[in-house]
């Protein structure tokens, strides 16, 4: 009874720090909401009031967003936080973040029942709490938990082989909203499955039901989302990141356009490349997770000091007698293939499914590196090889803290778009002013290159009425040229020797398209900064002659 | 009959092994390394160059040395395994195509293992000959072998690999013969610097040393300088750069995929990744065995080379690390084999289906794409950089 207690409170305190790690500063870091979490937000929002998105359909399976379609869970899931703490950035975030941290008891419970080793399973929730990996992904609003229902899915899974048609549905269900969430899954869940499903066959051998009420759950509730992905373009950006359309591959070993059949083989050997580029070290341990500049030292999916327990894991999940073994293997190798398949480079984000199987293993290597140590005789070697680990292990969490409080908004605040927050803040506040304000979309520190959406943090921040936004008129661009208007908003490129004339307007742009130098004494609104300290927009409204 | 039935073979191997480096050297021709000279004549600012038909001689030699050695481990039916392997990975015609001089130095290294496995197999004779004239060789030869060496034969005994009696010849022996090339490098200090910084590139590169200041700097501005100082410095971040080196040098995808690119721009893999099978297999059968764990562990000294060089990986460096690559995959070929069962059958048959495509895949590869490839990584300068 005691050990139980004790674990509990374990448990607890695991949990607490690893709901802390989450959830502290979560508005400020990252430093602003990026492209993707403003969208969702504001469709949320839009939700909430209207029961349509921005684009004015009603419930929609697939969010229309810029360039792609956005999961409908997450959104549907926001509204909830919208509607308890209003349209702010700490809701935007909340659900992902208290999802990542109910990740953490949930992977405990499910190490118990694999492992049937308490010690085992608070260790693994313990290194599951304080992984930079999901810490980073659960502060912003990524979709994160799609993992969490990939381990509950997979889960039920396990008991669905044991028996019981109530786990078959649940299965069924919880691996169909994990592709509901996010887009890595819609690839995974169905690769898994039936790899899975091939190698179990065996076991349905007097349990056909089951499988039956899996396969049926599947097929009816994927039905929807099989519909949007071919007839409702949802499934536009998969085929715009497919590998055949790397860059790399075309431009330097392809060296022409993938065309053919013919060049298939080579991009057979490609693929089998990236697939096992996520064994590198530096993605694994100094830079997967690219939340600092490339080429340094910053972090990966796992902390560098779990580097060899990262391979006696591997052998002990060999030696050691595990349930449903080749389920994990499965998961693993699968859960690598959607990624794997895409033009991009490696996402640490769209691998998040495969977490629990990474950490079991990092577990057991961890217990079988703690039982060497605590088995070498001699008592001095012994506590200097625990005390210099232990010293190692603290500063590359040091290190670790250091990377995502003070060098990822340095490096990384552009990305996420840091500064059209206080931009929009600005226009909120002197809007009515002014007849018009222009918004020049493009911006970055080397150059112009970056093109965002300033028109969604303008709904967003001033809480624009969704309604409204979806009746009245809009003007886009019927060209190359990025052009929007609706109400007193235009987002267009800013050309200052035309523009310095339009009085009554208030203009936001990069530095690019408002050269200091150019301005005038008085122009100059307000200057809005970078957390690296480069200037990032200037607010400004020409005066008269 | 038998024996002339392995014979058979094994020319066989050698000349489809010539037939390969001269199709990668006709595609590849004029691209080449910059030479490099012999460590004691650089100390003694004297210049020697290895010609390519030496390089040429050197390659067979190692097939000829990995056939021995395949006798000698496994059993006579498997001893041309080695050569095989050796021959179906193009990395070294790649390298000997290029004039590689770690060709030269990977058939020194195979001549002192050899040696070793004469003294073990009460040849002492011939074994310690060859285990001291190869050793002394390879020292004079090359900066790296001179360090690495005499410290591996030392792990050899200390390791209880070779008893010490066994080598009671040789270590002092090398030792004796090397004497004179330590006089040489004392006479030569400000030379040996200057090979040993030409050498070891590890921290050539300024960004390790940039981040720790921009990072330390962004910490101050913070008021976190304190922490920055004691967990971003150059002493840990120099610690974790050389454990991510060594373990680049090892893992799987640096010899399976053309990850690191062999001279710098090729898309044909060290090894083929079929192999990796036998290999993966091969290394799970190691780590059960004490004995070859300690073998392995010695051996994976061989990457160091590459561990100091510029790059992360250097092929060119590494090579000398392939004999026991290809060792490491027979061993996993003859368990497949002997193991026999349906599992294993078809994990062979796996490898065998994916080597065949992938060598076709590669060949048609290098005669369409690899020259224009080169261009449009090097332009037109065929030279590839130091060795």
């Amino acid at each position: 009874m005691n050990k139980k207690i004790l674990t509990i409170t374990l448990l607890i305190v695991i949990t607490s720090l690893g709901g802390f790690l989450r959830f502290y500063k979560i508005t400020e870091n990252p430093p602003s909401l990026n492209g993707d979490e403003i969208s969702m937000a504001y469709d949320a929002y839009s939700i909430l009031k209207t029961g349509k998105d921005q684009y004015g359909k009603f419930m929609p399976i697939a969010f229309e967003s810029v360039g792609d379609y956005k999961n409908p869970v997450p959104i549907y899931l926001m509204t909830l936080s919208i509607k308890l703490f209003g349209l702010n950035d700490f809701s935007v975030r909340f659900q992902n973040t208290l999802m990542g941290t109910v990740m953490i008891p949930t992977f405990f419970l499910f190490l118990l029942k694999i492992l049937k080793d308490r010690k085992v399973a608070l260790l693994g929730a313990f290194f599951l709490s304080i992984s930079s990996w999901l810490i980073f992904y659960s502060r912003v609003q990524y979709e994160t938990f799609a993992y969490l229902f990939a381990l509950l899915g997979i889960w039920s899974f396990i008991k669905m082989l044991e028996g019981g048609y109530v786990w078959a549905m649940l299965s069924a269900f919880l691996l169909i909203l994990t592709m509901y969430t996010a887009p890595a899954p819609r690839l995974f869940v169905p690769i898994f499955v039936i790899t899975v499903l091939i190698f179990y066959i065996r076991k349905f051998k007097n349990n056909w039901n089951n499988l039956l009420i899996f396969v049926l759950t599947s097929i009816v509730l994927a039905l929807p989302l099989v519909y949007a992905t071919l007839f409702l373009k949802a499934g536009t950006r998969l085929t715009m990141v497919l590998i055949s359309n790397d860059i790399e591959f075309q431009r330097y070993i392809l060296l022409k356009y993938f065309q053919s059949v013919a060049d298939f083989p080579l991009l057979i050997f490609f693929w089998l490349k990236r697939y096992l580029n996520y064994l590198q070290p530096e993605f694994l341990f100094i830079n997967g997770l690219e939340v600092s500049l490339s080429g340094v030292i910053g972090l990966g999916m796992l902390y560098y000091f779990e580097l060899p327990w990262l391979i006696l894991g591997v052998i002990e999940f060999i030696k050691r007698k595990i349930p449903y073994k080749p389920i994990f293997v499965i998961w693993l190798l699968t859960g690598i293939i959607p990624d794997s398949i895409t033009n991009n480079q490696q996402h640490t984000g769209r691998l998040l499914h495969i977490a629990p199987v990474l950490f079991l293993i990092t577990t057991l290597g961890a217990i079988s590196f703690f039982k060497w140590i605590l088995s070498i005789q001699k008592k001095y070697v012994k506590i200097l090889m625990s005390g210099v680990f232990t010293v190692l292990a603290i500063l590359i969490l040091i290190h670790a803290y250091l990377t995502i409080a003070v060098h990822f908004p340095m490096a990384k605040g552009e990305s996420f778009d840091e500064g059209l927050r206080e931009a929009v803040f600005y226009i909120r506040d002197h809007q009515d002013e002014y007849k018009e304000v222009v918004f020049d979309p493009r911006r970055g520190i080397e150059g112009p290159f970056l093109v965002s959406n300033p028109y969604l943090y303008v709904l967003f921040y001033t809480k624009y009425d969704p309604h409204t936004y979806q009746i009245e008129p809009k003007v886009y661009s019927k060209d190359k040229n990025y052009f929007f208007h609706f109400n007193k908003y235009t987002f267009r490129p800013i050309e200052w020797t035309k523009d310095s004339q339009k009085k009554d307007t208030l203009f936001i742009g990069s530095p690019w398209s408002l050269p200091e130098k150019e301005l005038k004494d008085g122009e100059i609104l307000q200057k809005i900064y970078l957390s690296n300290g480069s200037l990032a927009f200037l607010i400004v409204s020409p005066k008269s002659k | 009959m038998k024996n002339l039935k392995q014979l058979s073979i094994f020319v066989g191997v050698v000349i489809i092994h010539q037939l390969l480096t001269n199709f990668i050297y006709s595609n590849l021709y004029p691209i080449h390394f910059a030479d490099k000279n012999f460590f004691v004549l650089e100390l003694i600012d004297k210049t020697l160059n290895m010609q390519n038909i030496l390089i040429f001689f050197f390659d067979m030699g190692i097939l000829i040395l990995l056939w021995l050695i395949g006798k000698k481990v496994f059993s006579s039916r498997f001893s041309v395994l080695p050569p095989i392997i050796y021959t179906i990975s193009l990395w070294s015609s790649y390298l000997v195509s290029a004039g590689s001089f770690y060709i030269y130095l990977s058939f020194l290294i195979l001549l002192i293992f050899y040696g070793l496995l004469l003294i073990k197999s009460n040849q002492r004779f011939w074994g310690t000959a060859l285990v001291i004239g190869a050793t002394s060789i390879a020292t004079y030869s090359s900066l790296f072998l001179m360090l690495l060496l005499p410290v591996m034969l030392i792990l050899i005994v200390v390791f209880k690999i070779t008893p010490v009696n066994e080598l009671r010849l040789s270590i002092p022996a090398v030792i004796i013969l090397i004497l004179p090339l330590v006089f040489l490098i004392y006479n030569n200090q400000s030379g040996f610097k200057n090979i040993l910084s030409n050498e070891v590139q590890i921290f050539a590169d300024p960004g390790l040393m940039n981040t720790v200041n921009s990072y330390q700097g962004a910490a101050k501005q913070k008021g976190l300088g304190l922490l920055a100082r004691i967990s971003e410095n150059k002493y840990l971040f120099s610690v974790e750069y050389v454990i991510l080196k060594f373990t680049k040098q090892i893992t799987p995808p640096t010899y399976f995929t053309p990850q690191e690119k062999l001279l710098n721009f090729s898309f044909t893999p060290p090894i083929f990744l079929g192999l990796l099978v036998p290999f993966l297999f091969s290394l799970y059968q190691i780590l059960k065995s004490s004995f070859l764990r300690r073998n392995l562990f010695l051996s994976s000294l061989l990457v160091i080379p590459s561990v100091f060089s510029k790059q992360m990986v250097d092929l060119n460096r590494l090579i000398i690390f392939m004999p026991v690559v290809t060792l490491i995959i027979s061993y996993g070929f003859i368990k497949l084999y002997e193991q026999g069962k349906d599992k294993e059958k078809a994990f062979l048959i796996l490898t065998l289906f994916l080597v065949t495509f992938q060598l076709l895949v590669t060949l048609s590869d290098i005669n369409l794409r690899e020259r224009s490839r080169f261009i449009k990584y090097h332009s037109q300068d065929y030279e590839i950089g130091n060795q």
